[in-house]
């Protein structure tokens, strides 16, 4: 799911309050409406759609440009995920967690926060330091990713071998 | 497309590095522009020995402000897709014996006179 909404946003912090949002949301409709046939699929979607929606009102107050004229046009319609996609997603969430620029411990730490979604306590407890030293490297490592620009992306068969040395 | 500070740590001086690494020096911007980035700018520097370094605003040494055997020979900006389309860029800098840091650039221009 977070990988499927890394995509929209570019953002791993946004991403994350996105997934968040799309949880309370379900929390509230599914009590009324009962749980969807497809629970992962659905959150997918909020998440992503929420996540875009946040997008477009950062653009926007960015740029002060025309609201009116901006909420009538582009409605998103957020794809129903089809079931390829989503592997594919979290593998390249995988890379960009796992990226050489990144240190081994910041690789297996960013992994387990957010492709396997272990909580921090727990991801501190298993690496012995506090909990506010794991979240200090976290948060150091998802700003070198934005800051270095560092891709979400598979990287292309041919810097496989030079990348697998570290993965 | 995100800037990227390239700087080349060379245990050589500059003096004595073969004519052909100072022609692959000069030949990286054409080679960078080919793979779809662009030289931004570029500053080579005297070797350390002409540097001076000013301590906490006050005391002047006659010594860089950090001695190490790879020597700061020389920064260039790039700009490049990502840090992989970076990375790729800053392997073909010409090395002898030592290496590259990339650094991110936070959007920031320093603008000359008239």
């Amino acid at each position: 799911m977070l990988a499927a909404t890394v995509r929209v946003t570019r953002d791993l912090d946004a991403a994350e309050e996105a997934v968040q949002d799309a949880y309370v949301q379900a929390l509230r409709t599914w009590a009324d409406d009962g749980v969807p046939a497809r629970p992962g699929a659905w959150l997918t979607t909020v998440a992503r759609r929420g996540a875009l929606n946040a997008l477009r009102r950062r653009r926007t107050l960015a740029t002060k440009l025309a609201l009116l004229v901006e909420r009538d046009e582009v409605q998103p319609q957020p794809h129903e995920p089809d079931a390829d996609a989503i592997p594919d997603d979290r593998l390249r969430l995988v890379f960009t967690c796992c990226h050489p620029a990144l240190s081994a411990e910041a690789q297996v730490a960013l992994t387990l926060r957010l492709v396997c979604g272990v909580a921090t306590p727990d991801i501190a407890q298993a690496f012995l330091v506090s909990e506010a030293t794991m979240a200090a490297r976290l948060t150091r490592a998802k700003k070198k990713i934005a800051a270095a620009a560092i891709p979400y992306a598979v990287p292309a068969p041919t810097s496989c071998p030079r990348a697998s040395t570290r993965y | 497309m995100p800037q990227y500070a390239v700087m080349i740590f060379e245990r050589m001086a500059p003096d004595d590095l073969p004519p052909e690494v100072m022609q692959a020096h000069m030949d990286l911007p054409q080679r960078i522009a080919e793979q779809g980035g662009r030289v931004v700018a570029g500053l080579a520097l005297q070797p350390p020995e002409t540097a001076t370094a000013i301590r906490g605003g006050e005391q002047i040494t006659d010594a860089p402000f950090i001695e190490t055997k790879e020597v700061l020979g020389g920064i260039f900006v790039i700009e490049a897709r990502d840090l992989d389309h970076a990375l790729a860029l800053a392997r073909m800098t010409p090395i002898v014996d030592g290496g590259v840091e990339l650094r991110p650039l936070i959007d920031f221009q320093v603008l000359e006179d008239g």
